[in-house]
């Protein structure tokens, strides 16, 4: 089960990054309204709404992403041990990390994952925009390999 | 059944105090009265965010333990051991985002450093009452 976690982290830290570079992409083409009542509107992405709900998401994204190649460094550390000692003393840490990080993971990237499709407006809906199917892909992830209430 | 894995870590690496695993070692450090926090500013030092950080985890963890040693069921502590966990994760995140942008190109490292203080320097705006169980979810988006 420590192999499957140490994936689940890594896998929906991507999908985070995904789903954050389509609404990000979006919201600089998308124009909605304008603050001067002259020419284009104003790209979605100006808004300081649309900043607060996606850009520390982008450091939400990186921290997982980081914190899994970490993880996974010290899972194959473990591993090395295990094949060439008979037993690891990194066992228990790489468990206790694996088990608080898929809960951590799966639960922060699934809800940026749903905020980026809600910052889409009315396209996030759209099978189009792809954010559903990443997030409807994910979301079972909550809960195999070990409920988050469970494993925290 | 799965419960509550890293909570019951934590509680045996401050029993242990000694051979701690590198992501725990901060159990054996004390508590600072000042984290060098004299302006907005020093928010956006890697020091000041890993220091509160890992007080809010050693408080988490020392809350646990008294609540187990008072012989309260562990499985009234599941929201404990939540907070717990929650707070022993976060420090491993700060800490290898850290140690990721120590390592990282030149030239990546000042948007690395502007993506880790959009997360990390609104440590403030955290709400630090670990006893409630909405804690994590009531910073960052849902706060708005």
């Amino acid at each position: 089960m420590i192999t499957l976690r140490v994936m689940v982290v890594n896998s929906e830290a991507w999908n985070l990054a995904r789903a954050l570079t389509i609404s990000l992409r979006y919201a600089n083409v998308r124009r909605q309204f304008s603050s001067t009542n002259a020419g284009k509107e104003d790209q979605v992405i100006t808004y300081s709404s649309v900043k607060y709900r996606l850009f520390p998401l982008l450091g939400v994204a990186f921290a997982y992403i980081f914190a899994a190649k970490g993880l996974i460094a010290g899972y194959m550390e473990m591993m090395s041990e295990l094949k060439s000692q008979g037993e690891s003393k990194s066992l228990a840490e790489v468990h206790a990390l694996s088990s608080g990080l898929k809960a951590c993971s799966t639960w922060d990237c699934l809800a940026g994952i749903e905020e980026c499709r809600k910052a889409c407006g009315g396209h996030g809906f759209s099978a189009y925009a792809g954010i559903g199917h990443i997030w409807a892909n994910g979301v079972a992830s909550q809960t195999y390999e070990g409920s988050p209430t469970r494993l925290f | 059944m799965i419960s509550q894995q890293t909570a019951r870590a934590c509680l045996k690496y401050l029993a242990d105090g000694r051979n701690l695993p590198p992501n725990a070692e901060y159990l054996a450090r004390g508590e600072v009265s000042n984290a060098g926090i004299d302006s907005a500013s020093d928010w956006k030092k890697d020091y000041v965010q890993l220091q509160v950080l890992e007080s809010r985890a050693r408080q988490a963890i020392l809350r646990l333990a008294k609540l187990v040693e008072k012989g309260t069921p562990w499985k009234d502590l599941n929201m404990d051991c939540v907070a717990v966990s929650r707070a022993h994760i976060e420090v491993f995140l700060l800490r290898t985002f850290i140690n990721t942008i120590s390592i990282a190109e030149q030239s990546l490292r000042p948007i690395l450093l502007k993506l880790q203080n959009l997360v990390y320097s609104r440590i403030p705006r955290y709400n630090f009452n670990i006893s409630l169980p909405c804690t994590f979810l009531s910073r960052r988006w849902a706060n708005y």
